[in-house]
């Protein structure tokens, strides 16, 4: 007994002495899938050097970045270095106890993720960059301005440098196979089309249709969601001419993918998918379509996951005998500055001579990382090289900014009672309960929560009379 | 004189208990004090707006409106039922045949079935998760080479999740109620079964009419160590699942964590604390009636022993 | 006939405790072996041995992962954590053991019922809240700390341990003059060697295993993760979808040290637990 604490006490000795030295090395933040050697560090900045600090959750774009980045901070004449960080796992976690703690970086990537935003705003954690734009630029973001993405109350937060939406991605082999000429345009279409392919060559282990289940909210938001709006539907349930939820309009789509997910038709074990290993099956050839992100997935397949897999992108099925309307563009990728930084003139400086710049934007939008949604940069952009062919891939002429539903504007007035509605939609999907009565008792959930929110002073009540889902902006 | 030593004493004694009492406090009854605070409001967390008293309403919430928690309450007992009836068994199986003084080894066999208890559940269940992985798992290769089945099972769906998850909490826990066992076993002095021996008992008799009821202690201890530390069980539920297909896998204080923390990286966390503590609370008040329940039934035994 | 019946159940009683000794080993051979596949071995292959053992699997865990930073994060706050431990438990449980003093009928009930009684992790939010008002959310000792914990079972254990020592001992230390402190340190702590170890014993591996305490207390500051906690973390990190050999390799680093110090050490271990059954 006292040989192994002694032997433990020695080692405690050894590395007490070791961990002194290593604890001044590194920045601490390096995670299993990347390593921050960037260009420059640091200790080479000089004298007059501001250091501002960046942390991002991407490592998709790191290849793009670090480098333009490390250009940046050799050649910026104000004397700025900018020390990126990436954070990739625990992203909002890590910010969570950074703003709780008055902590954290000078600068913020958001990539879409709202939830680190309105939360965050209401806290006054982010610096409104209104302040610092020119009428110039006010004038040429005005149409980006997306209320409870990156704006509140009408004042922008951050400027998307390019927007995301959902859209199909399928196997052009595959459907050539099974006789599909061309990619589903309606909800039954994209039924009967998985249903044939998996009947076809499911003994060679490929299925028609596959989704990343293993979260219902991440796989339901990027696919039923966007299909409903484009089908005339409200968003996540909110009708804005109403001012009311309503969960009726989902009932078809609902029956649509129940039939996929309980009659076999689906790739097996997707209620515990994940995204990654769903691409994976993707590039491997076992998966006819599934849907997700315009401006995720094109760029996995080029680099991370590469494959010879003869695939291309099409647009959203609807609802069969629906008028298209228009479905909505996520803005994504943007850098808010926090309250913290001490410099903030100088941090919005560095994101409009970088970040902002038409040319990292247009390097951006080329390199296949996020479609620019720049009205006048949009016509000088080339199509990136992995979206050659592939040109449904980028945003087109029926994804537009939609106005923010009352939870995206602030989760806390709209605090559903049970489950809520993508756990529901997970639920009727494999096939319990009564699909009508379980959407009329979401609707009623939800309206009940907004009320409450309402009553108590939490939130506001929207409404757009005369809203069209063609024309959310109109 | 006396007094100033008694007084002088009674400093040190308070002193000497200090460290372990404040530590005891901040950390297990402080938390206990904010929950039971916390659970008559209704609070987002800093940033958020000031907590908000709503009385009783949580409670409504959970007993009219939450499915999920009930189902977690269902799925908590499930669980520990399943491990309860495999591992108590089986240790005690095992307890049995290491328990022979003239057995070569006997320390070695101990120890290899002991192994799972000194790893961490957390990365044991990461290793699981692989071997039980419907494409490329080692189970499903096995079951297919060996013919017995012919399409690969998913492991982790809704239907089969907690059965994987039962199995790795048995893996983990047959050592160690073993050697809880063993000690009990050890307990039983042998003039007992050598005076049954005498009187001609066979095996069977010397087993329910000695061995059992002479472990009764013993055993009541083991249940109540099982009973508890499985309804706590959470972190390799939390790393195999996160809650499981569809909520198949979630128990009742995992499902109370999800409203403070994101169960795994990027998952969304709605943060309802009050909600949370509200949770937490019948959680324990659920699991301190099934224990007291427990110790009055095994009091029943003791009597009829 | 009862003597074919005997021998068949004697056969089926070694065949099961045989498979339970494949079940119980089958898993963590296969962490070892496997962290030495390539991956298409591990998705693909038929034998449990691998063809070319891929040491750079460590090797790379230990660079791009990182994981040299957080072993030795891992030992120092096992080994930090234990000795508190052991120093905390030791302190109470004598002193319960032997004095008198107003309150201990509360203490001694309060921390029974705290055996328990439980709201789970979730108590880790206060923790944390207080922690950040007092600006130590992101320190080890705050790590330390809270792994340490109440020790409700190991001061209970030491004070069975003491309450069987022989009062003469110290009361004639008492009676020569000796503070309790001294007493304590002079007397006690010797004797209580053996349970102390098993204090010590049962703290580290606690400490090291802990996942979901250290992971909460690590998340705002990724210098002090420790190695269980990165080793899960891997699950989530791009590498799970298609590298499963680095996983095994990040598993293999998690649970080689325990397995190195049990096979010293599992005497120890099995003896303190039984010790603690029969007489808590």
């Amino acid at each position: 007994m006292k040989k192994v604490l002694s032997i433990i006490l020695v080692l405690l000795l050894l590395t007490g002495f070791t961990a002194c030295g290593q604890s001044d090395k590194a920045s601490g933040n390096t995670t299993p899938s990347q390593s921050t050697s960037s260009g420059t560090s640091p200790s080479d900045a000089g004298e007059n050097q501001t250091n501002l600090v960046i942390w991002t959750r991407d490592r998709a774009d790191a290849v793009f970045m670090q480098p333009a980045i490390d250009e940046y901070n050799k050649t910026n004449a104000d004397g700025i270095y900018l020390d990126y960080q990436m954070y990739t796992d625990n992203y909002e976690q890590a910010l969570d106890m950074a703003y709780a703690t008055n902590s954290g970086p000078d600068l913020v990537a958001i990539s879409g993720y709202t939830d680190i935003f309105v939360k965050y705003v209401h806290q006054g954690q982010y610096v409104c960059i209104d302040d610092y734009m020119t009428a110039e630029q006010k004038e040429r973001y005005s149409g980006l301005l997306a209320e409870g993405s990156n704006a509140i109350d009408g004042k922008f937060y951050y400027l998307p440098m390019c927007g995301s939406t959902g859209r199909l991605f399928y196997n052009v082999d595959i459907f050539e196979r099974c006789g599909i000429s061309e990619p589903p345009k309606t909800i039954s279409e994209m039924t009967a089309a998985a249903k044939k392919i998996t009947d076809t060559l499911k003994g060679e282990g490929i299925y028609g249709f596959a989704m990343n289940l293993k979260s219902p909210a991440s796989a339901l938001g990027r696919s039923l969601d966007f299909m409903v709006q484009r089908s005339g539907g409200p968003k996540q349930g909110f009708d804005f001419s109403t001012g009311t939820y309503d969960f009726e309009f989902y009932a078809p789509f609902i029956e649509e993918f129940r039939e996929i997910f309980t009659t076999d038709i689906a790739f097996p074990g997707c209620e515990s998918l994940d995204i990654d290993p769903l691409r994976t099956q993707f590039a491997d050839g076992k998966i006819g379509m599934y849907i997700s992100w315009s401006h995720a997935d094109p760029g996995v397949y080029a680099n991370q996951f590469p494959t010879d897999e003869n695939w291309n992108i099409a647009q959203l099925p609807i609802l069969d005998g629906a008028q298209e309307a228009s479905q909505s563009i996520q803005p994504y990728k943007g850098f808010m500055i926090t309250k913290r930084c001490e410099a903030p003139e100088l941090a919005w400086k560095a994101c409009v001579d970088l970040f902002y710049s038409d040319d990292f934007v247009k390097g951006y939008h080329e390199a296949g990382l996020g479609c620019t949604i720049v009205d006048d940069l949009k016509s000088k952009v080339e199509v990136p090289e992995i979206l050659i062919g592939k040109e449904e891939g980028l945003l087109g002429d029926k994804d537009k900014f939609w106005p923010a539903t009352p939870h995206e504007l602030n989760d806390q007035a709209v605090i559903v009672e049970g489950n809520d509605q993508y756990q529901t939609f997970m639920e009727l999907i494999f096939g319990k309960g009564d699909i009508d009565k379980s959407l009329q008792d979401l609707t009623n959930r939800y309206n009940s929560a907004y009320q409450k929110g309402i009553d108590s002073n939490i939130g506001n009540k929207i409404q757009i009379p005369n809203f069209d889902p063609a024309n959310p902006q109109g | 004189m006396i007094s100033k030593n008694k007084i002088k004493q009674k400093g040190q004694i308070y002193l000497m208990l200090s460290p372990n009492l404040i530590l005891f406090f901040t950390l297990s009854v402080y938390p206990i004090i904010w929950v039971i605070r916390f659970m008559f409001y209704q609070y987002g967390g800093p940033g958020t707006g000031e907590p908000i008293f709503i009385g009783l309403d949580n409670f409504r919430r959970i007993f009219t409106k939450d499915p999920i928690f009930w189902k977690s309450v269902i799925n908590t007992l499930v669980y520990a039922g399943g491990k309860i009836l495999l591992v108590l068994p089986l240790a005690f199986f095992a307890a049995m045949m290491l328990t022979k003084k003239n057995l070569k080894g006997v320390g070695a066999f101990r120890a290899i079935l002991f192994m799972p208890t000194i790893l961490s559940s957390a990365v044991m269940a990461l290793v699981f998760y692989l071997l039980f992985n419907a494409y490329n798992g080692e189970i499903n290769k096995y079951l297919m080479t060996l013919n017995i089945i012919d399409q690969p099972i998913n492991w982790l769906s809704a239907k089969n999740a907690m059965k994987v998850i039962v199995i790795t909490s048995v893996w983990g826990g047959i050592g160690n109620y073993m050697i809880y066992f063993i000690a009990g076993l050890q307990g039983i002095s042998n003039e007992v079964y050598e005076s049954a021996d005498i009187e001609g008992a066979n095996f069977t008799q010397k087993l329910f009419c000695i061995t059992i009821p002479m472990l009764g202690p013993v055993l009541k201890m083991i249940m109540m160590i099982a009973i508890v530390t499985a309804f706590q069980d959470m972190s390799s539920i939390m790393v195999m699942t996160e809650g499981g297909p569809i909520n198949s896998t979630m128990v009742m204080f995992l499902y109370a964590y999800q409203f403070f923390f994101p169960i795994s990286p990027g998952s969304l966390v709605s943060t309802q604390f009050g909600y949370g503590a509200s949770v937490s609370f019948v959680s324990a008040c659920i699991v301190g009636i099934i224990t007291i329940a427990f110790l009055r039934f095994s009091r029943k035994l003791d009597e009829i022993y | 006939m009862e003597k074919a019946f005997v021998t068949i159940l004697k056969v089926l009683s070694w065949l099961l405790l045989i498979s339970l000794f494949v079940f119980t080993l089958y898993p963590v051979i296969y962490t070892l072996l496997g962290s030495l596949k390539t991956n298409a071995e591990l998705t693909l292959g038929k034998s449990i041995l691998p063809e070319d053992p891929q040491w750079v699997n460590y090797i790379k865990a230990f660079k791009d992962a990182n994981f040299f930073q957080y072993g030795l994060n891992s030992l120092i706050v096992s080994s930090a954590t234990m000795a508190i431990a052991v120093l905390t438990s030791s302190l109470s449980g004598y002193v319960l053991a032997r004095y008198k003093f107003a309150g201990k009928k509360l203490m001694l009930s309060t921390y029974q019922a705290m055996m328990f009684v439980t709201i789970g992790p979730v108590a880790l939010y206060p923790i944390m809240n207080m922690l950040s008002k007092i600006g130590m959310e992101k320190s080890m000792l705050s790590l330390i700390l809270v792994l340490t914990g109440g020790q409700i079972t190991n001061v209970f254990l030491v004070m069975g341990f003491v309450q069987r020592l022989p009062r003469e001992l110290d009361e004639a230390a008492t009676i020569d003059g000796c503070s309790i402190f001294r007493v304590y340190g002079q007397i006690i702590l010797p004797l209580t060697k053996p349970i102390l170890g098993v204090v010590a014993l049962f703290t580290f591996r606690n400490t090291w295993n802990d996942y979901i305490t250290s992971l909460i207390l690590t998340m705002s500051n990724r210098k002090l993760t420790t190695l269980t906690v990165a080793v899960v973390q891997l699950k989530y990190s791009v590498w799970a979808a298609a590298e499963w050999h680095i996983m095994l390799a990040g598993a293999s680093l998690a649970i080689i040290p325990v397995l190195s110090v049990y096979i010293f050490t599992n005497k120890q271990f099995m003896s303190g637990l039984m010790e603690g059954a029969v007489k808590g």
